[in-house]
């Protein structure tokens, strides 16, 4: 998906789910999307610092973050990192689900309005 | 407690409504992720007047002095997953209080859990535990929260 299409699903989520105004979203986007990124900031730490729980924790936080956004794809793979570190599972390639979180963070960031 | 009872029927006029409604309910939202913090009190706020905490300890401090200058709040929604005190301690606390201050169920604080788990341990220990009222998971459903304050008759 393109930065664009993100933007536009997320603004068509957040306007049916929670009833709000096309003005509403645009004020509120920027912020969400700076949320989503500092998030993504703090589970690419936790990873970093080999910590599984540490990782569940935040992979649970930014799962709540992307439901909220209507971002599905993004979410199961937050799942997949929230379950796996609670669980302490080390088979689970970790560095190549947060890269690919990375990545998809790194097309949305790149248009927030 | 304070009870929201404006009637959406007679306010045929939905901004009348809302304008109405306003203020008539006191909600404290207890979240530690900002997205869902933001959206919740957005869809709360044109029932009554939203307050934020952003962990379970923060929320603790904010529920005491509520109850010591008895400005209580009708509604907490509470997230379950936390950090320094999780939403189970904050409700354990929350029972705590209103038992030393003799308030019985009746009128105890209405409590709604609010969590991205699809976690029935941690739900169920809300409900036998804790009493809590209702849980809403994530991502939030306006018409499941409307529903929940409804059959709390928080509104009407």
């Amino acid at each position: 998906m393109t930065s664009q299409q993100y933007i536009d699903q997320i603004k068509s989520y957040l306007s049916k789910q929670f009833s709000l105004g096309e003005e509403q979203v645009s004020e509120m986007l920027p912020s969400f999307i700076s949320t989503l990124s500092g998030h993504m900031n703090n589970l690419e730490k936790a990873f970093a610092g080999g910590n599984l729980e540490a990782l569940g924790k935040s992979g649970h936080t930014i799962k709540g973050a992307f439901l909220n956004l209507g971002l599905t794809d993004c979410a199961e793979i937050a799942l997949q990192i929230e379950r796996k570190g609670k669980e302490g599972d080390l088979s689970t390639d970790y560095a190549g689900l947060v890269a690919d979180l990375r990545e998809k963070i790194d097309v949305i960031i790149h248009n927030p309005r | 407690m304070l009870q929201a009872c404006a009637t959406a029927s007679l306010y045929p006029n939905r901004e009348e409504y809302l304008r109405q409604m306003a203020g008539k309910m006191k909600i404290l939202i207890v979240e530690d992720e900002y997205i869902s913090r933001i959206l919740l009190s957005e869809m709360l706020s044109v029932f009554g007047t939203c307050h934020v905490a952003i962990d379970g300890k923060e929320a603790v401090a904010i529920l005491e002095r509520s109850f010591e200058t008895k400005e209580r709040y009708d509604l907490v929604c509470l997230d379950i997953m936390m950090p320094e005190l999780d939403g189970q301690e904050v409700l354990h606390r929350i029972r705590n209080i209103e038992e030393s201050l003799n308030i019985n169920r009746a009128d105890a604080t209405k409590v709604m859990m609010t969590t991205a788990l699809d976690d029935s341990k941690n739900i169920m220990q809300a409900f036998t535990k804790g009493h809590c009222e209702a849980y809403l998971t994530k991502p939030i459903d306006r018409v499941k929260l409307v529903q929940h304050l409804l059959d709390l008759k928080l509104i009407d």
